[in-house]
């Protein structure tokens, strides 16, 4: 069975490969001071349930910066995105005890930050940030002229983004910027594969239209 | 032979459309544009770029926060604080607010029709609004009346943390855009169950 292995916080761009099996469950640190950074997700959600707060610092390290990526991708700002992140940790500790294994821990969080992102975007049209805030090619060997085009089409696109229906826009997202396969996409929207072909498939379509 | 199917245009973005529909493309016009289009609309999509990192502080920063939030008091939002699981009393909220919203509208729509277009017709309209006058829209009352007369006891069974004058606040604190939203909330939650 693919399983997938989520990056490490370290590493700065989130990405996440199918073809590598989990890592074997780590055993429990289970001392006070013990490192439970090379703990396995299992392990540390066990360990968070059992009060170890230190457990769920590293949950939190661990995946940050993807939850953050993803909200990002939903709101387009950085002050949206982190308050988004937040709350889904918060989320996360506390229905912990629901987080049965069946899905991996990453999927879980995604799951929720999907959620999240979506709620608060029914809720309030995200403020998305100046042009220049969101792009970092290298200007330096760039004409300034090409850097405003690329920005205006990158703008245009996410504007179009924005504007597809929910699930077509989270589909969109976890696959395009986050690279999930579709069957992790469907257990994070909770609909079947063919399903989220059949969404992507019309996100495209749509945003085909959109830019037109 | 068919047309490519929806999930068969995916599976040919993803290079996994086996070859025997593949042959397809070869003899359909239709199917190879709409596959150049997918294809060229999944290309601009994916070079929009990356998410612009943050300062390097802002992971440690990050992380006190929700420690922070994690020791703070939950706190309920207003949507969770109305359809918090359990709570019985959400059901009867909702079909108070929406009978008394439907009884406004009529109200509102037989005023419509005495008063005409006119300017002073607007202004009349306008004051009735319940975003401009919240304190003087009677759906909105009653959501608070009702919210504060579950009780506290009432709430504290169906597991919600309230503090006193929190339904006040909430529908004062509500945007007109957020009232809408949770108008639209109750009318699907009460076409859900079939109340």
């Amino acid at each position: 069975m693919l399983t997938r292995t989520w990056v490490t916080a370290g590493e700065p761009e989130s990405r996440i490969r199918v073809t590598q099996p989990s890592p074997p469950r780590a055993a429990t640190p289970g001392v006070a001071g013990a490192d439970w950074t090379v703990a396995a997700d299992q392990v540390l959600v066990d360990a968070s349930l059992s009060g170890e707060t230190a457990a769920f610092d590293v949950i939190v390290e661990r995946y940050q910066r993807q939850v953050y990526q993803l909200c990002y991708r939903f709101v387009g700002n950085h002050e949206d995105a982190s308050d988004l992140a937040q709350d889904v940790f918060i989320r996360a500790y506390r229905g912990l005890r629901g987080f049965r294994g069946r899905s991996a821990l990453g999927t879980w969080l995604y799951r929720i930050a999907v959620n999240v992102s979506l709620n608060r975007m029914a809720l309030k049209a995200p403020r998305t940030e100046p042009i220049d805030h969101r792009e970092h090619r290298d200007a330096a060997i760039e004409l300034p002229e090409t850097t405003l085009l690329r920005s205006e089409r990158a703008a245009e696109v996410r504007a179009a983004v924005a504007r597809l229906p929910r699930k077509q826009r989270a589909t969109l997202i976890l696959r395009v910027y986050h690279e999930l396969p579709h069957q992790e996409i469907a257990e994070i929207l909770g609909s079947s594969v063919g399903a989220v072909k059949a969404n992507f498939f019309h996100a495209l379509a749509n945003l085909k239209k959109l830019l037109q | 032979m068919s047309h490519l199917s929806s999930e068969e245009f995916i599976d040919l973005l993803d290079g996994a459309l086996p070859p025997a529909r593949g042959q397809h493309l070869l003899t359909c016009a239709a199917c190879r544009t709409e596959a150049e289009a997918l294809t060229g609309v999944l290309t601009r999509a994916a070079a929009v770029g990356e998410v612009p990192a943050p300062s390097p502080l802002f992971w440690a920063h990050l992380s006190s926060r929700i420690r922070a939030g994690l020791a703070a008091p939950i706190a309920r939002t207003w949507q969770e604080l109305v359809w918090w699981p359990g709570s019985g009393w959400a059901a009867g909220l909702a079909s108070m607010l929406l009978v008394l919203l439907v009884s406004q509208s009529s109200f509102r729509g037989s005023s419509d029709l005495h008063l005409g277009s006119s300017p002073a017709a607007h202004t009349v309209r306008a004051a009735a609004d319940p975003a401009d006058d919240i304190d003087n829209d009677q759906a909105w009352a009653v959501v608070r009346t009702v919210a504060d007369d579950a009780g506290d006891d009432a709430a504290e069974d169906a597991g919600i943390a309230t503090r006193p004058d929190a339904a006040e606040r909430i529908t004062l604190e509500l945007s007109a855009r957020e009232k809408s939203e949770l108008a639209q909330l109750l009318a699907g939650e009460l076409k859900r169950s079939g109340t």
